[in-house]
Parts: structure tokens; sequence; C-alpha cells
């Protein structure tokens, strides 16, 4: 009999559970999320008209594979599968909204559509249109069961998870937010005069997710900026925009590397600073091996994961565009 | 629906003037298509939120004040009537820059008269710009009541006195405000049985650890009432 066995989970559980939920995906309108991976939306307008759905299984035959799989996990967890069900969460971070979109007991499973729209009632989280949303999909007790050393028994345990993470066109460079600094900054931060820019980690914690930890800085002379922001859609404050964005990065990741990234696993990241920097960097729309990768590179060859990084934010490009433009 | 916001560039530069004592414009961009946000409603309760802070004795319990402006913010945002005209819907809610907008045009003087010491030290864009909502004094307020389940239940973002860490570091920090039920239980407890403040963060470590195990979003206000009473004191303490 295969067992999970997580550091963090006081219990064990089917890994046929998990197994099961891989084959799940979520839908936004034509965009397509697999287990574990994140797809960005273009635009706010299109976040909000394309059309939610999840889908147990790609076709028929999975889907029998899907059941199949839940009917194993539910005899080797010895639990009555009216007690068991599935669950589909929608949570929202900036306005703290998290629906319950879906549930169904593993007993009725036999009935279970392969196809579940979210359209005709749209989760709220789902509306968040700036911030995005995580869809999750549980293999969970519904019931609360009787009380026994590693095995899961409160209501609520989850027993196997997959998420789905349905961004804006932001992720990283939304985050970065440059702040003004001027010469009493630079004095308060310790700073030579001539310090253009600097990034502070603060009580951040790149590790935890975003929303949970105070943000990192990323100073600019004051000067620098308001030229910037004055002139912001010229080739040679693009070219510098893209670079500070770059700046973030690399200061990201020597924080991060400083506070030994090699400890951490990517699983536990997603939601993070780090995490963000590593999906940029893997590319819109990449597998989770491709995250995976690219996190390792992180921790192993930081200056090849930053020259990957000038690659996906084209710096090559705006910087040769920047000469292009007579003074 | 088409709504005012302010980039945050433009945030900073119109706070920065204020607090040096100028006059500066807001420039907003409006956004959106379709029905205007109702502003009118919201300019009503800033009259009254901006009122609430020259009540005697408004200084000595600043989060409390917070709470009852909690509830007329909410009020505004979210009427009883959700088919209301102009009701700001989510997607509106969830842009910082409208946030922003109504810092500037409606509730500078509650926001500046709550947090002193970050508009004298420069730190003002931490509460005016929306980038955290748990940190900016709006957000805050707003996130304070839909927390506890809306207006039904407003009673409960006031109750508490002096609760500041309260609910921004056990709850709008965590998971834990995305569950109406479990923050009712919370804020019950704590207004039944306080807990100082370390005893308060060691249950909330309780609670946070058990959100990484258990989708606390499927309990009720029994079980979550329940789940509370079990982890408020550590063993030693019962």
């Amino acid at each position: 009999m295969s067992r999970e066995t997580r550091t963090l989970r006081p219990f064990s559980a089917p890994v046929v559970f998990g197994e099961a939920l891989q084959f799940v995906q979520f839908h936004m309108g034509e965009q397509i999320c697999d287990a574990d991976s994140r797809i960005t939306i273009e635009s706010a307008s299109d976040f909000l008209r394309a059309k939610p759905a999840l889908s147990w299984a790609r076709n028929d035959a999975e889907m029998e594979t899907f059941r199949s799989l839940l009917n194993d996990g539910v005899t080797e967890s010895g639990i009555s599968p009216s007690q068991l069900g599935l669950v589909v969460t929608a949570y929202s971070g900036f306005l703290k909204m998290a629906d319950i979109c879906y549930q169904a007991r593993l007993s009725d499973c036999s009935s279970l559509e392969r196809l579940v729209p979210f359209s005709e009632c749209r989760p709220r989280a789902l509306q968040a249109s700036t911030h995005g949303a995580t869809v999750s999909a549980y293999v969970a007790l519904l019931q609360r069961q009787e009380r026994r050393a590693l095995q899961p028994w409160r209501k609520g345990t989850w027993l196997a998870r997959v998420q789905f993470r349905l961004d804006l066109e932001t992720t990283i460079t939304s985050i970065f937010r440059p702040t003004p600094m001027d010469d009493a900054k630079r004095r308060e931060l310790g700073l030579p005069k001539g310090t253009a820019r600097y990034f502070a980690l603060n009580d951040h914690d790149p590790f935890r997710p975003y929303s949970d930890t105070e943000p990192p800085t990323f100073y600019v002379d004051e000067d620098l900026l308001s030229r910037l922001n004055a002139e912001a859609t010229s080739p040679l404050s693009k070219a510098l925009q893209a670079q500070m964005v770059c700046d973030f990065i690399i200061g990201l990741v020597l924080a991060s590397n400083a506070r030994n990234a090699d400890q951490h696993e990517w699983e536990d990241l997603k939601d993070s600073l780090i995490g963000r920097a590593v999906e940029l960097v893997a590319g819109r729309n990449a597998s989770l091996g491709d995250r995976e990768n690219a996190f390792s590179l992180l921790r192993t060859d930081p200056t090849t994961f930053i020259a990957r990084a000038e690659d996906v934010l084209n710096i090559k490009r705006s910087m040769i565009r920047s000469f292009s433009v007579s003074p | 629906m088409r709504y005012p916001t302010i980039a945050w560039s433009d945030c900073d530069e119109i706070a920065q003037k204020r607090i040096a004592g100028d006059d500066a414009p807001i420039d907003a961009r409006w956004v959106g298509e379709g029905e205007e946000v109702d502003l009118a409603r919201i300019a009503e309760a800033a009259t009254e939120i901006n009122a609430l802070r020259r009540e005697p004795g408004a200084d000595r319990d600043m989060d409390h004040v917070e709470g009852r402006a909690s509830t007329k913010l909410y009020a505004a945002l979210c009427p009883a009537d959700p088919h209301a005209s102009g009701v700001p819907d989510i997607s509106v809610l969830d842009d910082p820059g409208f946030w922003r907008y109504l810092a500037l045009r409606y509730f500078w003087d509650f926001i500046e008269w709550r947090q002193p010491k970050a508009f004298a030290n420069n730190n003002h864009m931490r509460f005016l710009d929306a980038r955290q909502s748990r940190d900016t004094v709006l957000t805050r307020m707003y996130l304070r009541v839909a927390a506890v389940g809306g207006l039904q239940h407003a009673d409960l973002a006031e109750v508490l006195t002096k609760s500041a860490d309260f609910w921004q570091s056990h709850v709008f920090q965590v998971r834990t405000a995305s569950s109406s039920p479990l923050v009712r239980a919370m804020t019950d407890q704590h207004t039944t049985d306080r807990l100082a403040r370390d005893p308060l963060r060691e249950f909330a470590k309780r609670v946070n650890g058990m959100w990484t195990n258990v989708l606390l979003n499927l309990y009720d206000d029994d079980e979550s009432a329940e789940l509370v009473v079990d982890l408020w004191r550590d063993d030693h303490d019962r």
C-alpha cells in the first residue's frame, strides 16, 4: 500500500487521491491551467470576460481513471465515501475572499460531471480582476472522524490538494514599485550620497506568501525617479525601468541566497516573492518541472538565473532602442 | 463600472505636498465602462467618519474609533441593498487605485489622525496606497467588517477595545480573514475571555498551524466556536 508522507503533515493519506487530482484543470475561457500551475490573463477585462470552469479530467477515459483512483483512495483510507468529498475553493488575497465553489461527496462520485462551470454564479474571488485568484481542489474530510493517532480526523482536513493560480499580467513587475530616495533617506539607510538605487528587504520573508509579510522596498533617487516618470514612455526611460526591475530581482536573489534558499522546496514557495521571480524566469505557462528547474538555478547558479531574467525582461532590446532616438 | 483611480506616484506626490502644507489638486483617472460608482454615499460616510475623531476620548483608543468608522465605510461601499445603484463591484474594490482616490478625496483627515507617526516620519504611503490591504487604513477598515461577515455582524467589528494587533496580526495578515465564522468566534472569545498579547499570539499560531492542514472555510459558526475554545489557551493555561 503506497502512502504519502510529507514532513508538514502529521498524518498519512492515500497517495492515489493526489494522483487523481493531477487530472484536474482549471479553465478561464480558452486558457487552461494545469494542476499546480499558473496562467496569466492579459487584462482585467479579459479576466472578467473569461468563463471560469473546472474539469476533473480531459476526456471520458480520463474521467473513468479519475473516478477509479478516488475509489481506490476511499478503500485505502478506510473512511466512508459519504464522509469524504471533493471541495473546490477560490481565494483572492487582497480582499481576503474565499468561496467554497463546489462540494460533492465521494459517495456520489459516479454521477460527477466532468466539467463544473462557474460562470452562472461567478465566485467573488473570480471577480478580483486586479489581484487574480487561487483556485484549489481538495479531497477532504467532510465530517469529523474518531480521533486516532497519525490519522486525519478533523472535519476539513485535506488529504490531497492541487492549486491553480490565475494571475493578471502583473506578477513581479507589479510588485516592483520604486520608492523615492532623497538625501535624508540615504542618510537614514547609511548610504553614500551618490547611491541611485537600493534594495531593502525590510522584514519581508521572500520565502513566505508575498501578502503575509511587509513588502521589500526598492529605492530610487527622487530626481531620477521624477525624470523617469515625466518621460515614462521614452525609450531611455523604458530601458532604465526594465533594468530597475532586473535590479530588483538581483537584490531579491542576493537576499534569498543569503537566507539559505537551498533549505526550501519549490512546492512551498509558489505564492512568495521568490516564487514570482522564479515564475518570471521560467516563462509564462511554464510546467511545474520548468519552475522547479528555474528555482534550482536560482540556488545553484544565481548569475545565470539573473541572465535569464534579463532575457525575459527584454533588457537587451530596450537598451539598444534607447540609443535609437536622437537627443 | 466606471470609477476614479489615482496612480501610486500621483498619490505620493499629492500626499507629500499636503503634508508640507501645500494644496494639491486630485487629478483622477476614470477607468472602466458603464454605470458610475456612487461617490455621494461615500462622501456622506466620510463626513461622519471624519467627525468621529473629534469625539471626546477618541484619541485614547483610536482602534476602537476605527472599528466604528469601519461599519460606516462598509455600509457606504456595500449597502444592505446590493442592487442599489452605483454600488462598487468587486473588481472596483480590488483596484488599489480606487482606494487611493478615496483616501485622498474623502478620508485624508481621518487617516492622518489615525496614523500620526507615519505621517510625521514620511511613512504615510503604507497607510494610503493600498499595496497591502491589511495596512492601508481604508482597506483594513473594509476588511474588518467583511471579515466578520458584513453589516449584519458589524457589531463585532466595533466590540473590541484596543485591538489593533488582534485585527492586523491575527486576522488580516493570515488566512483567518477569509473565514467569517472563525473571525466571529475569535472576536466573541476575545470579548469574553480576553488574552494578553503573548498568549493571543500563541493562540494565533495554533490557528495558523490548523490552516496548514485543515480547510477551515468549511466550518460553520458552531464548529468554529468549538475550535476556538479548544485552541484558545495552551494546556498549561487551562
